[in-house]
């Protein structure tokens, strides 16, 4: 490991020099020019973007465009199909308005999403430091008790421990956290123990400072790249597996809408109603491949390492 | 290599042990008490309850009905299913080779179309195949791998009938009724297995490509090219066999998914293998199924892992010395 972080150590101060003839950036203002010149990131952050809004102004969609709530019924319309009267995308097998249940569906599945980043990034980033701060006894049994859950099956697991509870938005997405952290747990650590090895620790020990202040002001402040590049990459992954449990009825329940119980009876229906099984799919899909993608910008734009 | 793989073996003990550790508290966790009912029963008198709970080992303190539950893994005795009765493991049995079928053939499907499509993308780097693989494993890795196996459905299933083509069954391993046969078998099997291959068809053939274009640049490589080999000896010989060390461990670390996955897809396709199984007993809140069903699985993660670390090894023997 040491050969590792000195040879980083030697080459980061290069690496970070901006080139002579430009002014002096920071490295945020740097990253945002380079992720700006994404072409396809930014198209998927704009897309993004706006299913967030969707998300956010789902009550105005409801009262304004489609004129349902989600959880209104009428057995009069069940399987009215895409583009009838009254249903832009059509009502599913209760009569209720898909378009609303799906911008609804929105709100929910990124909220789960959100959160459960937000979660996963707090227990891996605390569990991650201290195993690469620390070291020694400390590494070893947290980084076991990463190996544990590793190695356990994601959704066996998940599905039991949604029988505990009825699941809402936030024990859901406390549930898949206890499971997601792992990842940014060990990329944490990876980034602590080079980072710790530099002068400026030494240096901050040696005027006194107390491990909690390093770690908090020296440390972290270097790693929230790490964190912000895992966190926009795993978002995805967290969203089909939102959408997995709801569709196992195992996440939210009905008549709260996610984009995963809307399509669980749609199999059942398959003979009655295309639209019902493509609609939230679509969806969920169109997420994940923008959130991936803007991911994949971010990494390239915040990462030095992958800098030409 | 011997005490490589000795070394190996022997780290996956405390591995083990750590999950039966975590299934045991999280089961423990549970919310209610397994007796509540009788509580509430005027018939039944306290000190029966207190009987029934020391039979049950329920008295004694948590380290040793844990140290109860494991050894009678270690003989075989999962316990029986708080729904049907009938042992654990007895049912674990009836349906976990029918979630290897369907595993192994996603896996060896995966592997099978991945590496070629990997390896034809590398070497024609930017040619239009080079671009649709990457779009399309791009959109692959975003598909809900349910959403994916009801659209197959539909139009495999669905529409193909209406149309009155070759269809494939929705559902099932075998036709009902029918005598066994191969044939119908791998009839059934198919659908299900591309949909769980599909997911990691997207990842590892982008990973094969990027793996394969960076040993590529290497010296090596370029020894081979310049002491006047066949291009095609240089990739499959020289380039590509290297090219395979990381893709191994990330094959390795694809089993949970595989096996998490099958969960999904068993549901959608009716295949009645441990992840329908699992399906139903938490829908019934049969722990005892559970409890076994998860210990066992991860354990195959563990014996996989082990499979791929030791294949490592032999792959690349510089891996032993570290």
């Amino acid at each position: 490991m040491s050969s590792v972080v000195q040879e980083r150590g030697v080459r980061a101060p290069k690496a970070f020099a901006p080139p002579a003839a430009q002014p002096s950036q920071s490295y945020w203002a740097r990253g945002w020019r380079r992720f700006r010149r994404d072409r396809l990131a930014m198209v998927s952050a704009v897309i993004v973007l706006l299913l967030v809004l969707m998300a956010l102004g789902a009550d105005v969609i409801s009262s304004t465009v489609t004129k349902h709530t989600y959880y209104e019924q009428s057995l009069l319309y069940s399987f009215e199909p895409p583009f009838s009267e009254g249903y832009i995308l059509g009502a599913d097998e209760l009569g209720r308005d898909v378009l609303t249940r799906a911008v609804y569906g929105a709100r929910v599945s990124l909220s789960v999403a959100g959160l459960t980043v937000l979660i996963a990034l707090t227990i891996g980033t605390i569990i991650g430091a201290l195993a690469g701060y620390y070291g020694g006894l400390v590494d070893a049994t947290l980084m076991r008790f990463v190996d544990v859950i590793i190695s356990l099956p994601g959704l066996f697991v998940l599905i039991l421990i949604s029988t505990f509870f009825s699941p809402s938005v936030v024990v859901l997405a406390c549930v898949i956290a206890s499971l997601s952290w792992t990842g940014i747990s060990r990329l944490v650590r990876g980034e602590v123990l080079a980072v710790k090895a530099r002068d400026y620790i030494d240096a901050a020990r040696a005027v006194g400072a107390t491990n909690s202040r390093i770690l908090v002001k020296h440390i972290l402040p270097n790693i929230v790249n790490v964190m912000i590049v895992w966190a926009s990459l795993s978002i995805g992954g967290i969203i089909l597996t939102e959408a997995a449990l709801s569709f196992l009825s195992f996440g939210i329940q009905p008549p709260v809408p996610s984009w995963g119980n809307m399509l669980t009876n749609s199999q059942q229906y398959i003979y009655h109603s295309i639209s019902l099984v493509l609609i939230p799919g679509f969806f969920i899909f169109i997420t994940v491949l923008t959130v991936n993608l803007m991911g994949n910008g971010l990494r390239d734009a915040l990462d030095p390492h992958t800098k030409q | 290599m011997q005490r490589y793989i000795l070394r190996r073996v022997l780290q996956s003990i405390p591995l083990l042990i750590g999950i039966t550790i975590v299934v045991f508290l999280l089961v423990h966790a549970a919310p209610g008490n397994p007796l509540g009912e009788f509580e509430f029963n005027p018939n039944i008198k306290p000190e029966d309850i207190a009987r029934i709970r020391s039979n049950l080992g329920l008295d004694k303190p948590l380290y040793e009905q844990y140290f109860l539950w494991v050894s009678g893994m270690l003989r075989g005795d999962f316990g029986v299913s708080l729904i049907t009765g009938r042992p654990v493991l007895e049912q674990i049995g009836e349906r976990l080779p029918k979630t290897l079928l369907l595993s192994l053939t996603a896996l060896v499907l995966a592997i099978g179309l991945s590496i070629p499509i990997g390896v034809y993308a590398a070497v024609k780097r930017g040619s239009w195949f080079d671009q649709v693989a990457t779009v399309t494993s791009t959109m692959g890795q975003a598909i809900p791998s349910f959403w994916f196996g009801l659209i197959m459905i539909l139009v495999f299933s669905v529409r193909f009938k209406e149309l009155g083509w070759p269809s494939f069954p929705s559902g099932g391993v075998t036709t009902p009724g029918q005598p066994f046969s191969l044939a119908d078998l791998l009839h059934h099997l198919a659908m299900p297995a591309f949909v769980l291959a599909f997911i990691n068809i997207a990842g590892w053939t982008r990973y094969v490509r990027s793996s394969l274009l960076e040993t590529i640049n290497q010296d090596f490589v370029r020894t081979a090219h310049a002491k006047g080999l066949h291009d095609r000896t240089v990739i499959f010989r020289h380039a590509l066999r290297n090219s395979l060390i990381p893709v191994v461990t990330l094959m390795g670390l694809a089993l949970p998914g595989l096996v998490s996955g099958a969960l999904v897809i068993e549901v959608i396709f009716s295949w009645p293998g441990i992840g329908r199984l699992a399906f139903d007993a938490a829908r019934s809140r049969d722990y005892t199924t559970i409890m076994g069903l998860v210990t066992i699985t991860s354990s195959l993660v563990v014996l996989g892992n082990l499979l791929a670390d030791i294949t490592y090894g032999l792959l690349d023997p510089r891996i032993k010395y570290q």
